[in-house]
């Protein structure tokens, strides 16, 4: 198991070093800079003072040159300061991670809850009416657009019924997590709505399969009782491809929220990854996107052990034979 | 006896509520924007969002204002040659310079209750000239103001070679606190914009002068601003402003009709086409002020294309645009069709001369024909002696829909007089940093360009703005565009500074603007206020300025 985890560690430290790379290199090759789309909107900005703020900003110099600065720094603890910001990066991204980890934390639960027992019933009672419904509202949840969905929430819980405010992260100048609850609602409604289709469509499928096996008809001759054998027998086997679907989900979630956030006005990582980005936020753009690489090294590292913990033919040295 | 206490008893309570009503009740005042500005420190990326956060909390000393001439804010009155306060000096060099005296008004002082002295000024002017300082707009400072000197605790003296036409025009100088920043400062000039109290501390009290002071601060979030006890201005009304930052324009809708926001800025808020269906639907319930701006819609015209060097067929182009029923039919007639790219609320603004473009097909075809696209083709489109199609290409920038749509309307207005266009869109990184700036488009490209009251075109108009590797792609003469007579237009009223002699330059460059066509000009933008009823005295500027300068002549019922 150490041995396991030391070589998987590794590996997450090479993706990260290649992935810091390749992220630099692409926000360094799109078109532009934000000084060149300041010159279009400001009247003022004369061509010298364009020139004198891309020497200031390092944007005249090589992106090679850039990124190994960049790197070197880093390496010696020093991540450096958003340039959109001006704060340290680190004081940028990590509300913003911690902001994501809720509203994620939330819609998984919330997700896996819905999902469970909506696969579970309808892959014992395939082709019902029931299961016909489950499909209907699953198809309608992974079909709908999130944009229009967020909208629509905002419309009738905030606008018509005045139930809980329409955006935001909190009452103004309110720190209490409790007063953090009505504002995560709509967008966990949202996010949960959008992933428990997909789940329980892959829940029904996994578990359509597992109670279709032999071990399942043996377990149910030899009188074990339903619930035994669909929550502590076909569960268990079934469990292996979700896992790996959640912990894609995971990846999906840390930093894939942005028109969610936007909506709501929820400050998390999906925005300020595209904001960076698209703002040649270096420092903050590659330490966002290498957390969610990070976040989604470690969901796969989890799902391993998870897979080993439901799968007892799993081992961390391979597949027994 | 009952009776009388009971009759009492009631019309002291009507008064007392009367009273309070006459008090508003509207103690807090939430705004609505889009967007959320990058940093606080004033004189670093000027961005709307931010001017419009430090328009309620940090004062310029010079501004345009609402009637689009240049007032005093932290000053006592604008220099001219009349009140003494403007002289014409030749520096030892030779150069011709004016020499231009402000004096600070008596009574201000930042939000900790010190006194805002000349010591601010030239601690500041010191920092906007620091090579190193990230200061926007720093020719202001480095290259056009080049002497600063303090003749008091109130006066000073600036010598600047450059705007010499407007010399007490500085909106762009902003006075920092040298009692909190100035140590910051010397500390690390090179990290000063990173390090400075605006964005480390903004609930220091001290870094501001203007009507409130910042009290919280949640980055992306709101910003809660309540009323400055040390400002000396007119009393604002409201004890606090919350300004609310809410990216998506149709979610900032919603959040204004659940009660959340008070109201939308214009500065930063709905598009007009969202704002055209707000008003429909809810005009009962809110006012809308449509307000034209000095932002234009254009095309730039690529110059260095043979077809569109002929004079002819850029002023087809335009008389085949019926650009009065575009804003008519799009805009419900709120965006003013642009003749050139000074508005007409600009006082240097002039029709005398200027040739107008109203939509005119027969000319149109006229033109297209002595132009040599005698032809038409089975297809519709014209054709030359040579048999080529007149096929353009029109880009424009993605996420803009009202602006696609715009496009796709002058695609049919050309259509019906034999142009083709193939319509492109890019997005607005691409289009600024590449198609654009280094001049790769191969015809025509739909954009806008903000500008300011009595700001010369040098950098759109003049064959000196055509961007080049030579100057670092950095001029905004995006169509290529040599006039001479404009260059020449231009460059007098640099220096020709009598009302005459500016009168004269400035309707020669709006006359040779039409007459040779280096852009197609389109309309002037239009930005709305959405306010409540309940609320007065909110008005946009119509310039870049923002209109929470203006906060203390806000009123709610």
């Amino acid at each position: 198991m150490a041995r396991f985890l030391t070589e998987r560690l590794l590996q997450a430290l090479l993706v990260l070093l290649v992935m810091s790379f390749v992220v630099y290199m692409l926000i360094g090759l799109m078109p532009g800079d934000p000084i060149d789309l300041m010159i279009a909107s400001d009247p003022n900005l004369t061509a010298a003072d364009a020139v004198r703020l891309k020497a200031l900003y390092g944007l005249d110099k090589p992106v090679i040159e850039r990124y190994f600065n960049w790197l070197m720094a880093a390496l010696s603890g020093d991540l450096g300061y958003s340039r959109l910001a001006a704060q340290p990066t680190l004081a940028v991204v990590l509300p913003r991670m911690g902001n994501t980890a809720i509203l994620m934390a939330c819609t998984l639960l919330l997700a896996l809850g819905i999902a469970l027992p909506a696969g579970i019933y309808a892959a014992r009672k395939p082709y019902t009416k029931l299961d016909t419904l489950v499909n209907f509202l699953c198809f309608g949840g992974i079909s709908m657009p999130s944009f229009w969905l967020a909208l629509l929430l905002i419309i009738l819980f905030a606008v018509t019924l005045g139930w809980l405010p329409a955006s935001g992260m909190a009452p103004v100048g309110s720190e209490r997590f409790a007063d953090r609850l009505p504002y995560l609602v709509m967008p966990v409604v949202t996010l949960t709505l959008l992933n428990a289709g997909v789940l329980t469509r892959h829940i029904r499928a996994a578990m359509m399969e597992q109670l279709r096996q032999d071990y399942v008809r043996t377990a149910r001759a030899k009188g074990v009782g339903e619930t035994a054998v669909v929550w502590k027998h076909a569960l268990r086997n079934g469990m292996i491809p979700i896992v790996t679907i959640i912990s894609h989900d995971i990846g999906t979630l840390f930093s894939g929220a942005v028109v969610t956030e936007t909506i709501f006005g929820y400050l998390g990582m999906g925005k300020l990854i595209y904001d960076s980005v698209m703002g040649n936020d270096f420092n903050v753009a590659l330490v966002a996107l290498l957390a969610a690489t990070a976040m989604i090294l470690l969901a796969n590292l989890i799902a391993d052990v998870a897979y080993a913990a439901l799968d007892p033919r799993v081992t961390f040295a391979g597949r027994k034979a | 006896m009952k009776r009388a206490f009971a009759l009492t008893a009631t019309v002291a309570l009507v008064a007392l509520c009367g009273g309070a009503a006459a008090q508003s009740k509207h103690t807090t005042l939430t705004i609505g924007v889009s967007q959320f500005g990058s940093n606080l420190l004033p004189p670093v990326e000027n961005m709307v969002a931010k001017e419009y956060l430090l328009g309620f909390t940090h004062r310029r000393l010079t501004v345009y204002g609402y009637d689009w001439t240049l007032e005093c804010q932290l000053c006592t009155e604008i220099p001219t040659v009349e009140n003494g306060r403007v002289e014409a000096v030749t520096l030892p060099d030779g150069r011709t310079a004016r020499s231009v005296r402000f004096t600070l008004r008596p009574d201000l002082k930042w939000g900790d209750g010190i006194p805002i002295t000349t010591k601010d000024v030239l601690f500041s002017y010191e920092y906007a000239k620091h090579p190193l300082s990230g200061v926007y707009n720093g020719t202001l400072t480095s290259i056009d103001i080049i002497d600063l000197k303090a003749l008091d605790d109130r006066s000073f003296v600036i010598t600047r070679t450059l705007n010499q036409c407007t010399p007490a025009q500085i909106n762009d100088f902003r006075v920092l606190p040298a009692h909190l920043e100035e140590k910051k400062f010397r500390a690390d000039p090179a990290e000063y914009r990173l390090k400075n109290g605006y964005d480390t501390d903004p609930t220091n009290p001290g870094l501001w002068n203007g009507p409130y002071r910042i009290v919280s601060y949640d980055r992306g979030a709101n910003t809660v601003m309540e009323r400055n006890p040390y400002w000396s201005g007119q009393r604002p009304q409201f004890d606090r402003i919350v300004v609310k930052t809410i990216e998506n324009t149709a979610a900032l809708e919603s959040n204004l009709k659940a009660g959340d926001i008070d109201f939308i800025a214009a500065e930063n808020g709905l598009t007009i086409d969202q704002s055209v269906a707000f008003q429909k639907r809810n005009k009962d319930a809110y006012d809308l002020e449509f307000k034209s701006q000095l932002m234009y819609e254009y095309l730039n015209v690529n110059q260095d294309d043979p077809w569109l060097k002929d004079l002819r067929l850029r002023q087809a182009l335009l008389y085949a645009l019926d650009r009065a029923a575009i804003s008519a039919r799009i805009f419900e007639g709120q965006q003013t069709v642009a003749d050139t790219t000074i508005h007409p609320l600009d006082k240097v603004h002039t029709d005398d001369g200027v040739t107008r473009y109203g939509f005119d097909k027969a000319k149109a075809v006229e033109l297209l024909v002595a132009a040599g696209w005698n032809k038409v083709g089975a297809d519709g489109v014209r054709m030359n002696d040579k048999g080529e199609r007149l096929a353009l290409e029109l880009g424009t920038t993605s996420g803009n829909k009202v602006r696609e749509l715009v496009q796709q309307v002058m695609q049919k207005m050309w259509r019906d007089v034999g142009v083709e266009t193939r319509l492109k869109v890019l997005p607005p990184r691409v289009v600024f940093g590449e198609a654009l700036r280094k001049r790769q488009f191969a015809h025509l490209y739909l954009t806008a360009y903000s500008t300011s009251p009595g700001l010369l075109p040098e950098a759109t108009l003049h064959s000196r703005g055509i961007p080049s590797e030579a100057n670092g792609w950095a001029g905004q003469n995006y169509s290529g565009a040599k006039v001479p007579a404009l260059d020449r237009a231009i460059d007098e009223a640099q220096v020709k500074c009598s009302a005459d002699e500016q009168k004269k330059a400035w309707g020669d460059i709006q006359r040779q603007t039409a007459a040779e066509l280096p852009i197609l000009p389109l309309f002037f933008r239009v930005n709305t206020n959405v306010t409540p009823k309940w609320l007065h005295g909110v008005r946009q500027t119509g310039h870049q300025y923002s209109s929470t300068m203006w906060v203390e002549t806000w009123t709610a019922d």
